[in-house]
């Protein structure tokens, strides 16, 4: 790795599942050397579920039961050595960092901890609100380590308010912020939708632009700050219109589905085999006119009346009856290709292996092979945006648990090796978890 | 408190939509000096959305339009006039960043594409936010954000399993992707500082969604096991829940989770009740479990449950419409919305901050601008333009 942006930047990484461990291997693919530290020797939340109920090898611990929270995803083989670093979950989520296995409870592993917030820019960490205060590792204890450090703590809720200490998921903010009513279907109530775990995709893009937004203003005020993100707030940012709505008029929004009630035809339609589906946006007389070319010029759709948004979308159900009919001689991919060859904005509904085989991502070379010591080659997605000067790199694999343990504490701390030994010895650091340690969700 | 922590950057948004102007909000309102160039008949396309007060469109009282473009100055510039492109070159002379969202290659065609602007200011970060990005066989390819977010796999997994699958709502893919443009202008923005290059950006959006957590490609790719299409996860005790009020988001299926339900609601007895020890019996006794939850439930308000609840770390939260998160105790202790005045609509309360900075304030300074409002200050302050010109160039309808 060399000609990244953020090179000589180092972060350190204390977070779990998605939101946190996702944004800060943004701040690694820009070339921040991140450095994780995951929890020792209790199993950490990020080393999902089926790595935590398999015992090890020549041990017969029985699994335990799956946790709710299977936000992490991915199984890892129950038999193989190190579950832990198979879980696709965790590849999903980390790339581009070094990791070490500390317990940082430990007095020991506190003061090493400090240590390493010494010689480092920034701090993410996402637990409970309150929990690095009780930790020992708020702000105001590291900034003695570091006076300009940059430390960003994210919370549902985020780190101030009464719902200090709250505990839940990324779906919790979903549905307090009224994005889960908003999101579900209008004819059914709100179990119709499962939780949502939008905010953690949008968090892992805002927490990164936080940290980089603070050590900017670092570079021309040389003081670092605290950054307190709740990822409800986040949200809130990303759906303003209802808000303004409401404190316009008074009015609440109504969850629409995949009708926008101004324009039509406008959904999700089905196709031809069962469980499949394609999406057609009509928003003007321009592409309603394509539409009718990309159908065939059928009879039913010549219709003065359709020749209006008004008109189509009073007659929004006979439209949709009509075109249904059409859809559902159709698969997806041939919709596609029928209305984009007519400018129709129009898609698949694709299924994940519809993506990873969709030949634009492809010779946009989005998707990029990887090599794992452990998992072997796989594919994974590039960084969601390309700098065409200085493209982002998969410059370190995923990282194994405890992996870099030695070379942070030894190489990096200054820790000597007899020292190294003792820690290990006393389990303040390790590289494997033991069953007994394991906790569920 | 002292200035913005972008306060050093000045940014032309180009934007029309929500993609390119709310990334060229995030970096005003946490600092940069932003210029909105819109062009003089149009204005930006946001213009004519809603919400609007008592609903009745107008180009200067768009809610999502005042929302997106607070704290930036506005200029209205016809680019396709030879004096509106001069113009935009000049401003382009003293900007850092220049964030758009027009079809791949339309600026080209006015002579303000990467090349033409490159050569103007070498050290420029140009921020190009596409349905599909600048290459490619979908490049020209039409987009809508449902198209999008069916296409990136992230639709299929949303909804019930015998109905449509089911988007997010509106606008949330747009959202989405103008954050994912602003990190990627921070990363150029510390690019330039260490090596000196400005460069283009190329944010597809589809690329921005795939790219992101919840779309499953390296699991596949490492497993080859898809995800279940639309269909419940099946555990006791997670989900969404009934209350006497409403609804509440409940996840207790893991074990340790579980244990503390059973304490929460007075039954702490059942944790030692096989029917209830594993993930698995509990699947099993589903019925049953429910026999003694639901009661509980429906006895209780979401307020209840949620204090309930969480007094013994429960994960949970209460399902709110977006009227009561205005009054939430949470809300208000964090002061989160802010109270704008506008001359068009008067007061107005927006979401606020989405993170707060201990030394560098998320601050309102300006309201929107209205259409050209500062389209004389810039041009006659900034770029030397004379007055007599300015008469002008209004008659000839470039500004």
């Amino acid at each position: 790795m060399k000609g990244l942006p953020l090179e000589g930047y180092r972060v350190v990484d204390m977070t779990e599942v998605w939101a946190g461990p996702f944004g800060t291997s943004q701040l690694g693919d820009l070339g921040a050397d991140v450095i994780r530290v995951e929890s020792y020797p209790r199993v950490a939340q990020s080393r999902p579920a089926q790595a935590r109920q398999a015992p090890l090898a020549g041990q017969t611990t029985p699994p335990r039961s799956l946790p709710a929270n299977v936000g992490s995803g991915g199984a890892a083989p129950l038999d193989a050595p190190r579950p832990w670093d198979r879980a696709s979950g965790y590849h999903m989520t980390n790339r581009n960092k070094l990791g070490i296995c500390m317990n940082v409870l430990d007095p020991r592993g506190r003061e090493l901890f400090y240590k390493l917030i010494s010689v480092s820019d920034a701090f993410v960490i996402g637990y409970s609100a309150g929990t690095a205060t009780r930790m020992g590792i708020d702000y105001q204890t590291l900034v003695q380590h570091k006076p300009d450090l940059v430390m960003l703590s994210f919370a549902a809720w985020g780190e101030q308010g009464p719902y200090q200490g709250y505990s839940t998921i990324g779906s919790g903010p979903d549905a307090w912020s009224g994005h889960h009513e908003l999101r579900r279907y209008p004819d059914l109530d709100p179990s119709s939708v499962p939780g949502g775990l939008h905010v953690d995709a949008i968090a892992s893009m805002t927490i990164p632009y936080a940290v980089m937004a603070a050590l900017h203003s670092r570079e021309r005020t040389g003081r670092g700050q605290f950054i307190d993100l709740s990822l409800a707030e986040v949200l809130m940012n990303h759906i303003p219109q209802p808000f303004l709505a409401w404190s316009m008029n008074s009015e609440l929004a109504q969850p629409i589905g995949n009708v926008d009630p101004d324009i039509a035809p406008t959904g999700c339609y089905p196709c031809r085999d069962e469980d499949t589906w394609a999406v057609i946006v009509v928003r003007t007389d321009e592409q309603w006119r394509s539409l009718r070319i990309g159908i065939g010029d059928p009879a039913w759709a010549d219709k003065p009346e359709y020749d209006t948004v008004a008109g189509r979308v009073r007659s929004r159900s006979d439209i949709d009856e009509h075109l249904t009919r059409w859809t559902r001689t159709m698969t997806p991919d041939e919709v596609f290709a029928k209305l984009q060859a007519v400018q129709v904005p129009a898609g698949p509904v694709n299924h994940v292996d519809g993506t990873l085989g969709d030949r634009h991502l492809n010779e946009r070379g989005f998707y990029r092979w990887v090599t794992h010591p452990i998992t072997g080659q796989y594919r994974r997605p590039a960084p969601p945006y390309t700098l065409t000067r200085t493209p982002a790199q998969f410059w370190r694999h995923t990282n194994l648990l405890g992996e870099h343990n030695h070379d942070v504490l030894c190489g990096l701390l200054g820790v000597s090796d007899e020292e190294y030994e003792d820690l290990i010895a006393r389990g303040v650091v390790g590289n494997s978890y033991r069953p007994e340690f394991a906790i569920d969700g | 408190m002292a200035e913005g922590a972008l306060a050093d950057l000045r940014v032309l948004d180009l934007g029309v939509g929500i993609p390119a102007s709310f990334c060229a909000k995030m970096l005003g309102d946490y600092g940069a000096d932003v210029i909105k160039v819109e062009d003089p008949q149009e204005g930006d396309a946001t213009r004519q959305a809603g919400p609007f007060p008592d609903n009745v469109p107008h180009p200067e009282r768009s809610g999502l339009f005042l929302h997106l473009n607070m704290n930036k100055r506005g200029v209205a510039l016809n680019l396709k006039s030879a004096r509106g492109q001069e113009l935009l070159r000049d401003l382009v002379k003293r900007a850092d960043i220049l964030v758009e969202n027009y079809p791949p290659g339309y600026l080209d065609s006015l002579g303000l594409g990467w090349d033409a602007l490159e050569e103007v200011n070498p050290r420029l970060i140009m921020t190009s936010i596409t349905p599909f990005g600048l290459s490619g066989p979908y490049r020209d390819y039409a987009a809508e954000e449902s198209v999008l977010f069916a296409m990136s796999s992230r639709m299929w997994h949303h909804g019930m399993a015998d109905r449509e699958p089911l988007r997010y709502a509106p606008g949330t893919v747009w959202f989405q992707v103008g954050q994912t443009a602003a990190l990627a202008t921070m990363g150029a923005v510390f690019a330039r500082r260490r090596f000196g290059v400005g460069q283009r950006i190329d944010v597809s959006a589809l690329e921005a969604l795939v790219g992101n957590v919840d779309c499953y490609v390296v699991g596949y790719s490492m497993t080859g096991e898809k995800r279940a299409s639309r269909t419940r996860q099946g555990q006791a005790a997670s989900g969404i829940v009934r209350v006497r009020d409403g609804y509440m988001l409940l996840v207790a299926g893991g074990d340790r989770f579980f244990r503390r339900l059973l304490q929460a609601i007075g039954q702490p007895e059942l944790a030692d009740d096989p029917r209830f020890a594993t993930a698995e019996s509990r699947r099993q006794h589903q019925e049953e479990f429910d026999g003694i939850l639901i009661p509980w439930l429906l006895e209780r308000s979401r307020r209840e449950v949620f204090e309930q609840l969480q007094a013994y770390s429960v994960m949970s939260a209460p399902l709110q419409t977006v009227d009561e998160v205005f009054t939430d105790p949470q809300t208000l202790a964090r002061d989160f919305f802010v109270d704008i005045h506008h001359p068009e609509v008067g007061h107005l309360v927006h979401p606020g901050a989405p993170f707060k900075m201990s030394d560098t304030p998320w601050e309102v300074r300006r309201a929107a601008p209205l259409l050209g409002q500062h389209t004389a200050d810039v041009l006659r302050g900034e770029l030397g333009v004379a007055e007599d010109e300015l008469a002008v160039l209004h008659a000839q309808g470039v500004i």
